[in-house]
């Protein structure tokens, strides 16, 4: 065991009640033997009384310890109220963030995703109204083999002809028949 | 049957509770530490507010040395500010409890105010030690240094108190014989 060096700080120490077992019982030892010691102590132990008299007097009364919890507990319902609201108005800002994007996305592709018109066909609507006689040419049993439209009746009994004549030639060929050359066709 | 509301943190629930339980406590130990160069409501709000912010990393059943050591810190961090504002005194009890002898209530309040000229590491300590009950190890740790420093300033803490109330119990006596006070302060 160490020397005492500082008996005040020995029996501070022996008062907190943080000396070994061995050390309190030396300390006790010594007392017996020392009245200075004693009185020493004594004073040590109404001065540290004093002191907790002293702290204890800052606890106050319940009253002022009480409302100073609940204003706490009161700020801390506010926060949660306030930190709920802000949550909440991030998840709205996040939805509608969501939305305006979709719909810049769906505006800036909107080209890509309509049908595009196709190539302009030759055969415009008006060109298919000016179509009024149409000649059916039809073979030997009378199926119709083909359907040739003209604009006008007169191109259309002239192709006439035409076709009756070159069926007539043709025919007379196949019976063994002089085709005339000055025949036009 | 009573329904619980929805998204109710039960930590908050425990949080609530270990304030309201503390919170006496906790001021007094504000109060010790700050004195009057800071409001020890104040104190006891920020460090209740920083337990409340990180409240999911405690365990809320035990808080009484948590809560301590966060008012200690807090106390502490506020007196190593640069600059301090002096508020004022509204220590509980300072005008003395109607059965309190004057004379005790006067002995206390220059205690008071003795502890309060100690610097801050030397009072804080003296609370934790006197008041709290703490171990010198738990002490060191709160106040994040050794054992050693922890004796060191216990015990000088308590010389210099009985020093300035040597001062005090001297004035006191030096009365005239009519009873009138011959202090010069």
């Amino acid at each position: 065991m160490e020397p005492i060096s500082d008996q005040t700080e020995l029996l501070e120490q022996y008062l907190d009640g943080t000396l070994e077992a061995d050390e309190a019982a030396r300390v006790e030892a010594l007392l017996r033997e020392d009245a200075a010691m004693r009185d020493t102590l004594e004073q040590l132990r109404l001065e540290r009384d004093l002191r907790v008299r002293v702290f204890a007097s800052l606890e106050g009364g319940h009253r002022e310890a009480d409302a100073a919890a609940e204003r706490f507990v009161a700020s801390v319902a506010r926060r949660e109220h306030v930190r709920r609201l802000a949550r909440m108005a991030r998840f709205v800002a996040a939805a509608a963030a969501v939305v305006l994007i979709g719909f810049g996305i769906g505006w800036t592709g909107r080209a890509a995703l309509d049908p595009q018109p196709g190539p302009v066909t030759p055969v415009a609507q008006g060109e298919a109204a000016s179509y009024r006689v149409a000649v059916a040419v039809t073979d030997d049993a009378g199926n119709v083999v083909a359907v040739q439209p003209f604009s006008s009746i007169d191109e259309a009994e002239r192709f006439s002809r035409d076709l009756k004549a070159w069926q007539d030639n043709r025919r007379q060929l196949e019976q063994g028949g002089v085709l005339l050359v000055g025949d036009r066709f | 049957m009573e329904q619980q509301p929805r998204n109710v943190d039960p930590t908050i629930a425990l949080f609530e509770r270990a304030v309201r339980e503390h919170s006496r406590r906790l001021l007094a130990i504000a109060r010790a530490i700050v004195g009057h160069r800071a409001a020890p409501e104040d104190v006891l709000q920020q460090a209740l507010l920083n337990l409340y912010e990180h409240r999911h990393r405690y365990d809320w059943r035990e808080p009484g040395g948590l809560m301590r050591r966060t008012v200690v810190n807090e106390a502490l961090r506020i007196l190593r500010q640069p600059r301090m504002t002096v508020v004022a005194e509204d220590h509980p009890g300072r005008g003395g409890s109607p059965d309190e002898p004057m004379e005790q209530d006067e002995t206390v309040r220059a205690v008071r105010e003795a502890i309060d000229r100690l610097p801050e590491h030397f009072r804080a300590a003296l609370v934790l030690c006197e008041y709290e009950q703490m171990s010198y190890n738990e002490i060191a740790e709160v106040l994040q240094c050794s054992v050693a420093q922890v004796k060191t300033w216990l015990h000088r803490g308590r010389r210099q108190l009985a020093g300035m109330l040597k001062d005090y119990v001297e004035g006191k006596t030096r009365k005239s014989p009519d009873g009138t006070d011959q202090r010069s302060d």
